[in-house]
């Protein structure tokens, strides 16, 4: 071959005689295409029939996503959520009647329904894509044009649909996530399908869309999960999910392969999206973990008040372990103590604290003066028909005094008489006080005593106020579940969920309570830095309920309804692992033949 | 479209898309045979008009690329079983392979710049030059313009001038040392 010619391209003659290194014999193709199209057109009947039929089932299906996406019972999700809550919400159901009642009772179940059935035609398309007939070449670019396509034509659908769940979740909507990943869902199969019309499923194009989907789910879940009043797992574990998904996706696939860039940039965005990922597994997977007695007993005995912990949260968890005979160091955290009661200029509330824990004994509070003071005026027996004002104030002295032995038996029965004047006065008096807290420490005062006056009577007041008190609807973004201190304020307070579930132990009254609902509240959650305070009295408070009389466990049934959103995620996960996994990855199926 | 025509207008382009796509030449051959024939078959199954040969020739391609799909993943499953064969019989099916024989220096290291040129320029060169297939045909089984063919044609046959050019050079460089 003469490479010296002035042409500065290569004679075709040249490229003919190099491309024919076998023997391509015309009539021998032609023979060939004939012999398989006669072959073909002999079953072509029965052919055309199976497709025909394949036809009509796949636009049945196409009927049937409709119809179901048209089922969603949009506005009566709402009431949806508060018919999950049971017997307690009532007024939720009475505001509704006839037919708009069936369809709240229903809709909860019809959601599942709706998510396996959305679940199983999106897994039986996405399979129908990858094995269609139509696949061309899986051109990175044309994907690209695809998507785009795709996101003309339905992107204004999709960005209403998560507007509007987006917007009903700041409204209280709190089934709004699970319409996000059913639509989520929707639009990774309708996108996966047209790809697979389109000839341009390839592994890096599902990819490069499933891992900012998830990780856009991932984020929006963080969101709703403040507004996921119910579940009784945590939210955040949707997160979790989501960005799972998204970091397998982003560590087993090429998903950057069709990005402008080197190598190396494409490498090293890759990896950090699979740290990006690691990094909210980890933060998030912290609350599957249930809060231990070991971290119990860590918290009690390093709590420092500096941290923004208050002595008072602090004495639940460490009654708690008490009651439990668990043993912990009181050594430092003594000193704290007395450092915060020299500096405190109220003092009560600590002693109280100091102590029903043991931190101060009988004889550091016999002399006190304020002790001595009140103790006088309580024991006065002209005040025998009186109210205890602040009744949590002087409860320590009550406890000295009934722990000292001093006390005689009328003057324990002038006691219980006064706690019991308290006890009727007190909603009299402060209606909208914080009556459990009240309620508490007077059963437990008169436990002390060893007295039990009206017993009837003040189980009655705590059932009525147990079920007035439970938060069951009202503020966005606080649980529901738990209970509050004042009628006036529209969410539940760990400490007022606490006394009410010392109320339950005492008085009974699981019946007059959401407790799945009041078990959502306490579900674990954070427990670092300074949330770590509350979220130590949500768990011992958890732990006492379950001790509680009469209180069962949650079963599969109540997770299967209250963690929709978890479950609907988990799927939406194996949905886009599957339809990612399961496309042809292309740089193995383009290796030259050795 | 009538298949005498569809195979006259495809033949070569379809089987040079397959072998740039990585198949062996007899392969290739059958999987552009099955191709044609199930296109042409299964014609009702297209949403456009088969008439018209832009629209034939990309739906001959998506079928074409399923069964090479297939053809792949197949042989990746074949490759992972160990096959013991006979020396002899080893022997017969070396002389039996054509890329055996003995071929010309010079358009063997055609061939091999063929297959180091980018993938867009050596399909159409195989496209193109197997069966002499116009321009319009290789165009509209690649959903491209019939200009951007010969685009790619004129840059592939300039891209084999340089590299060959610069290979002679280089060989030539050492001779003159070595004698």
């Amino acid at each position: 071959m003469n490479t010296n010619d002035s042409n500065p391209l290569v004679d075709e003659d040249q490229i003919r005689a190099a491309v024919r290194f076998f023997d391509f014999d015309r009539e021998t193709f032609n023979r060939g295409v004939c012999e398989r199209v006669k072959r073909g057109s002999q079953g072509q009947s029965s052919i055309t029939r199976s497709k025909q039929l394949d036809s009509k089932t796949q636009h049945d299906r196409g009927g049937f996503l409709r119809v179901a996406a048209s089922v969603i019972p949009f506005p009566m999700l709402n009431g949806a959520a508060a018919a999950a809550q049971g017997a307690t919400t009532p007024k939720t159901l009475a505001a509704v009647g006839g037919v708009k009642k069936a369809l709240v009772l229903i809709a909860l179940p019809a959601l599942s329904l709706l998510m396996i059935a959305v679940t199983a035609v999106s897994f039986y398309r996405i399979k129908k894509s990858q094995n269609s007939e139509n696949a061309v070449d899986a051109d990175v670019m044309q994907s690209q044009e695809a998507v785009t396509q795709w996101w003309r034509q339905h992107g204004l659908i999709a960005g209403a649909v998560f507007a509007l769940a987006l917007a009903a979740g700041f409204f209280g909507w709190t089934s709004a996530l699970l319409v996000v990943f059913i639509a989520s869902a929707l639009a990774a199969t309708s996108l996966v399908v047209k790809l697979g019309k389109e000839g341009l499923i390839n592994r890096s194009a599902v990819a490069a869309y499933c891992i900012p989907v998830l990780a856009f789910l991932g984020q929006l879940s963080q969101i709703f999960g403040m507004t996921n009043r119910t579940a009784l797992l945590d939210p955040m574990l949707v997160t979790v999910t989501c960005f799972a998904g998204a970091g397998i996706l982003a560590l087993f696939t090429r998903p950057f392969a069709g990005q402008k860039g080197s190598p190396w940039t494409k490498q090293l965005r890759r990896f950090a999206a699979v740290i990006i990922c690691g990094c909210f597994i980890i933060f998030g997977a912290k609350s599957i973990m249930p809060v231990s007695t070991n971290s119990m007993v860590q918290y009690v005995e390093d709590f420092d008040p500096n941290l923004l912990g208050y002595w008072k949260t602090w004495e639940v968890t460490a009654d708690w372990l008490i009651e439990q005979e668990v043993e912990f160091d009181r050594t430092e955290v003594r000193k704290r103590f007395q450092a915060a009661i020299e500096r405190e200029k109220y003092k009560r509330y600590l002693f109280n604290t100091g102590v029903s824990t043991g931190l101060m004994s009988t004889r550091d509070l016999i002399e006190n003066e304020d002790f001595v003071a009140s103790s006088a005026r309580l024991l006065d027996p002209s005040t025998a028909d009186q109210a205890i004002g602040s009744v949590t104030q002087y409860s320590f002295v009550i406890d000295v005094l009934a722990d000292a032995g001093d006390l005689s038996m009328s003057q324990r029965e002038h006691l219980a008489k006064r706690l019991m004047v308290t006890w009727n006065e007190n909603e009299k008096l402060y209606p909208n006080g914080d009556v459990l807290e009240d309620a508490e420490v007077i059963t437990r005062l008169l436990v002390k005593l060893d007295q039990s006056p009206e017993f009837a009577k003040r189980q009655m007041d705590v059932h009525r106020w147990l079920s007035k008190r439970q938060v069951t609807e009202g503020a966005r973004f606080a649980r529901l579940g738990g209970f509050q201190n004042f009628p006036t304020v529209k969410s539940s307070d760990p400490s007022a969920t606490e006394n009410a579930v010392r109320l339950m132990q005492h008085y009974g009254g699981v019946e007059k309570v959401d407790v799945l609902a009041l078990r959502s509240f306490l579900r674990p959650k954070f427990d670092f830095g300074w949330m770590k305070h509350a979220e130590m009295v949500r768990a011992s408070t958890l732990e006492r309920l379950n001790q509680v009389p009469g209180i069962s466990k949650p079963n599969i049934w109540d997770y299967l309804v209250r963690d929709q959103s978890l479950w609907f995620a988990i799927t939406l996960v194996g949905l886009c692992i599957y339809a990612t996994m399961g496309a042809p990855n292309l740089e193995t199926i383009r290796k030259p033949s050795q | 479209m009538e298949l005498e025509e569809a195979i006259e207008r495809f033949r070569g382009p379809l089987t040079g898309l397959i072998l740039s796509w990585g198949a062996p030449p007899v392969d290739a051959i059958e999987m552009a045979q099955d191709s044609l024939a199930d296109g042409y078959l299964q014609r009702d199954r297209c949403t456009g008009d088969t008439q018209d040969p832009v629209v034939f020739g990309r739906w001959l391609r998506g079928v074409a690329k399923n069964k090479y799909s297939n053809w792949a993943r197949t042989r990746s499953r074949r490759e992972r079983r160990v096959v013991l064969m006979a020396p002899e019989e080893l022997a017969d099916k070396q002389k039996q392979n054509p890329q055996s024989e003995s071929v010309d220096p010079a358009i063997q290291n055609l061939r091999d710049e063929i297959e180091r040129l980018p993938k867009k320029q050596r399909e159409v060169v195989l496209m193109h030059y197997l069966d002499e297939s116009s321009v319009a045909d290789v165009a509209a089984i690649l959903s491209v313009t019939p200009k951007a063919v010969e685009g790619r044609l004129y840059q592939a046959r300039l891209r084999l001038r340089k590299r060959l050019t610069a290979s002679a050079s280089s060989s030539q460089f050492v001779k003159a040392i070595l004698l």
